[in-house]
This record gives structure tokens, sequence and C-alpha cells, in this order.
């Protein structure tokens, strides 16, 4: 009973195979570009692969973001159209989740940061090590979109060590140092800091055990900001209201 | 057998399925209109759009089919606009088809946009050959266009700056009278007094087919302006009516060039302006006079809609030209870039 994975929220372009036993295969690149061209025929080549056909999926897993408005757009579109299609179960999981599940180090609290611009991250902090069931993973810090600063000195994460990962996390290094010093850790192998469907699957195969699943009608990704227009929109309403 | 197409359709700010029966027959023909979401920022937002289709496009697609008595088992293949258009809101009907095709094992058809709004004249009662000509009149585009079979375009004139359904946005937006501007201003035409500005027309040159609207919504924000200054009284309507005059004289007038220069006594209308109804009278009177057909797509079917795309999909389902899973969202596809797609 095979599920499949999706993720295409950020730069990796990944899919996975498998259930809550065990993992197929997965197939993923870690190139920014093209999300939309190259998923569906990864998804094809893939599953014939491995020999399964769409009609042998019994749901479908996806990141749902938080990243790129359009590549979160890209995967979960189509994967509540699968599950539609297919009359199958859709769950979907934190595409930062993921990430984290790529440095669960020891001792260490992870942090994945995906880069929101204007010195702002996507990000949470979850301790990957101590869970062992992924499901109600309470992060000790949510999922938000953070001011850099603010992140670096929640009270949460004070006297802990901190692993951090993705992009986010490159790219604020040199601060991410200088604000924490010794207690900052940046997972540098080759294999961390993307949403890798594997650890989607782990995730969400769970969660479809359980019953966790989503209407593929009422599915939204989880872009964790407003559309400019529209925030501005409601700030101009406040601004009338407190008038 | 009959074949029966999906058609999504997601290039703007309208989210829509259809089914339609032999390239035809509309059995179906949904819309989810997001013009009341973007009236309050005055024009469409390219990504409060894509977020309202990704919301918007599964429940369209299956009140399309319920309403077609049919279940996605019985589609024969699905068709979609891939451009142009707002990436960002083509890429979610993108999406969504190619899921659709790949889970059933059912052919894919990429449609442009264009294509789709002549197409729509194939879903009335009328029925002519080609060739033919079309004036493609929307807020994205204004083109005469040659159609020498259903996959052969060649453009005889189009647009060198605004294009007409753009010109009414903007010109209704300095009059203080809404959004969207073309119906709007239809409307006040009928009351106001066509010839109480003399508002230019940009003919370029005689016989010339090309379109410039620019220097029209320049003068009329103009002419405003000024009596604004001189703390005159603006007839609305008067401004409306001389405004639309101007537009429909050049559009009229280019299209009877058009009959003339290649012989094609033809003509069909289409986008989101064909449903503006000074346009469809000086036609029609225009038709009479210069002897030559000239046929609207109903009302229902001008402004954006996945019959259209359904139809303009039924030659390619003849001739098997299906599109592959790689299928991408093309934001400047032109009827000429999608002929030599198709043809490859
Ligand atoms: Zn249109």
């Amino acid at each position: 009973m095979p599920y499949l994975a999706i993720d295409t929220s950020n730069y990796a372009l990944s899919v996975a195979i498998g259930d809550d036993q065990s993992c197929l295969g997965e197939a993923s690149t870690f190139v920014d570009r093209n999300h939309s061209n190259k998923l569906m025929p990864l998804i094809e080549s893939f599953l014939a692969q491995l020999e399964i056909s769409p009609a042998d999926l019994t749901g479908i897993i996806v990141g749902k973001g938080p990243g790129s408005y359009t590549g979160v757009r890209i995967g979960v579109t189509a994967a509540k159209t699968l599950a539609w299609a297919l009359k199958i179960p859709l769950t979907g999981v934190s595409s930062l989740l993921a990430m984290a599940y790529t440095a669960a180090w020891p001792g260490f609290i992870t942090c994945p940061l995906i880069d929101a611009r204007r010195r702002q991250v996507y990000g949470c902090a979850v301790d990957t090590w101590q869970q062992a069931s992924p499901i109600g993973h309470q992060p000790m810090i949510k999922e938000a979109i953070w001011p850099l600063d603010i992140f670096l000195s929640e009270e949460n994460l004070l006297d802990r060590k901190l692993v951090f990962v993705g992009n986010g996390a490159q790219l604020h290094r040199e601060t991410i140092q200088d604000s924490i010093g010794e207690r900052a850790r940046f997972a540098s192998s080759l294999s961390t800091g993307f949403a890798r469907a594997l650890h989607l699957l782990q995730v969400g195969s769970e969660q479809i055990k359980q019953g966790l699943t989503e209407d593929p009608y009422q599915f939204e990704p989880e872009y964790l900001q407003q559309a400019e227009a529209e925030a501005k929109l409601t700030k101009n309403l406040e601004a009338r209201e407190s008038d | 057998m009959s074949t029966l197409i999906l058609g999504i359709e997601t290039s703007c700010d309208e989210t829509s399925a259809a089914v339609v029966k032999d390239g035809t027959e509309v059995l179906s023909n949904i819309i989810s209109s997001q013009i009341d979401i973007h009236r309050q920022f005055g024009g469409v937002v390219p990504e409060v759009a894509a977020r309202r289709h990704v919301q918007n496009v599964l429940p369209v697609i299956e009140e399309s089919l319920t309403a077609s008595a049919i279940t996605l088992a019985d589609v024969d293949a699905v068709a979609v606009t891939y451009g142009p258009g707002l990436v960002g809101a083509l890429l979610v009907g993108v999406a969504a088809a190619k899921c659709i095709a790949f889970a059933k094992s059912i052919p894919l058809i990429g449609v442009q946009h264009i294509a789709g709004h002549i197409a729509a004249n194939f879903l009335t009662e009328q029925r002519f050959s080609t060739p033919f000509l079309a004036l493609v009149v929307s807020g994205g585009h204004t083109e005469l266009v040659r159609v020498e079979s259903l996959m052969q375009y060649t453009f005889l004139g189009r647009t060198r700056d605004d294009a007409v359904g753009e010109a009414f946005d903007k010109v209704a937006r300095s009059i203080g009278i809404g959004y969207p501007g073309g119906p709007v201003i239809d409307r006040l035409a009928e009351q106001g007094n066509p010839e109480a500005y003399s508002f230019p027309r940009a003919w370029i040159e005689r016989g010339n087919l090309d379109f410039s609207f620019s220097g029209l919504k320049s003068a009329v924000i103009n002419a405003l302006h000024h009596q604004r200054q001189k703390g005159e009284d603006i007839r609305v309507p008067d401004v409306a009516a001389s405004f639309q005059a101007a537009v429909l004289d050049v559009l009229v007038q280019k299209t009877i060039w058009a009959v003339e220069q290649t012989g094609i006594p033809r003509v069909v209308v289409a986008g989101g302006v064909a449903a503006n109804q000074g346009l469809r009278t000086q036609l029609q009177q225009a038709a009479e006079q210069n002897s030559f057909q000239v046929s609207f797509p109903p009302l229902s079917l001008c402004t954006d809609n996945a019959a259209m795309i359904a139809a303009a999909a039924y030659p390619l389902w003849e001739t098997k030209k299906f599109a592959k899973l790689d299928l991408n969202a093309a934001a400047n596809l032109s009827l000429v870039d999608w002929m030599t797609a198709c043809l490859i």
C-alpha cells in the first residue's frame, strides 16, 4: 500500500514512495528551478521505475510549506488534485519540520530557517532527537515568519545548543554566530537543510494511519504570510477604524 | 462515440471548469469570479488571484462534472489554458490538469487563451467556415487575426500600447466610476452625448490595422484635469459616451479595412470587450453596410471561461496533438508560439 510524498515548496524537488513500514525509494533534485514542469515527469518516471501505477497509490503526502509561494502552490495543487482524482487520503506536513529531520542531533534543538527577505526568516525550533513519534510534534518555537534577531532571543532557546539548517541559516550564518556564539552549530553535510520527501513520508504515513487527513477541497498551502496587497489593505482598514 | 473534454481556465481572475461535448455542445461551464476581491484593490493582484485559484480549482471542477451529470471516469481528455496570462494563476490550472491526466491516464491538451476566446464562437448555433477574421478585444489584447484554419493564425494588426479593455479600466479609474471599467462605461455611455468631447482617434495611417489607445486615454485624463481645475461640472455620461465613441470608431473602421484588404467577408469578435453593447450595435451596422458577416459569442462566453478552452482543444483532440506532463505556464504565449508548439 504505497503512499506518494511530494515537496516542491523550496529549492528541493523531492518525491518518495512507501508507507509507515518502509520507503521504496526517494528521488530528489536540490536545484531551485522549474518545479512546475519537472514535478510530474519525475513522478511518472519514478513510479515506472518502481513498477507502480497511479491507481496503486493509497495516499498522498505533501510538504505544505512554508516556502516560495509559487513552489508551495505547485506541490499542494498537485497533491490535492491527485488525491481527489484517485479518491485516496491526503495529508500535509510542514516543510520546515521535514527540513528539521535532516539534522536530528542528540542534545541539540534543530532550527530550520528559510530566507524570507528583509532580515526575516520562516522558522521554528524542534527537538527532533527527543521526540520519537513525529505526531503531535510541538515545536519549541512555533512556525512563523520571524525577524531574525527576535527568533534568536526567544526565551525557550536560551541555554540550549542549536543546530541551524536551511538557506536562511546559510545566509545569516555570521549574524547568528555573532548573536549566540558557541551555542550555534551549522549542519553542513550534503544531505541536510532540504525538505526531503523521505521525511514527509515518515511523518505523513503516521498521520494517514491515525486518520489525520485533509479534505482536498479545503486544503491550502501554509504561506505563513498574507499576500502583500492584502496585508496593506488590512493595515489601512485598521488605521481607518482607529481614527 | 461522442467526445467529452474537461476544460480548465485560471489565467487571470476567474477560476473556471467546463465540460464540452464534441467541441460544440456545452454541458456545463462553471465560473468562479474573483471580481469582488480584486475590486477593493482596483485591479487584479497576481498573488491574491493565484491563492484564490488554489482554493477554487477543485470545487469548480467537481461542480462542472456534477452539472454535466458525468464523473471523471467519463472524461476523454483534459484541456487547460497555459498562456498567456498571470504566471502564478496559470500554474494552478496547469498543475491540476496535469494531475488529472496522469491519474486517469487520459490525454492532456494545452490551449492558448486567445484561441479559446475565438473558439467561444463555435459554441453557438451559427456555423461558419474558415477562413475568417477575428477581432480580439479584451483586458489584455486588441488584435485583428486572420484565421486560415483552426490551427493557422496570422496577425493583421495588434495594439502598440494599451489593450482596449485596459484603456476602459484606466479611464474608468480616472473618472472614479469603479472596476471593471468596461461594463460601467458601456452603461453610462448610453445616457451620454458621444459628441460632447472630441477625443482623438488613433488611425496611425490609413489602412493600417495596428491599434493605439494610450493617446486617447491621456486625452481623457487631461480633459478631466482641465475641467476640474476650472471648477467646471463634469457630466460623467458624456465623458463615457465620448470616450467609448472614439474607441469604437477605431475598432469598427479597422475591422472594415481588414475585410477590404483580405477579401474575407466573415468576422468573429472575441474577448471580454465583445460584451460591449455599443460595439455590438456598431459592428452589426457596419457589417450590413459593407456586406460582411459578423458574429459575437453569447454574453456568457465573452468573459474568461473554460468552455471556450475545451472548444479550442477539440481540433487538437482530433489530430492527437497532445501535451506532455512537462507542460508549463507560459505568461507570454502568443497564438503563433502555440501553433508552432502544437505542430512539433
Ligand atoms: Zn480572456
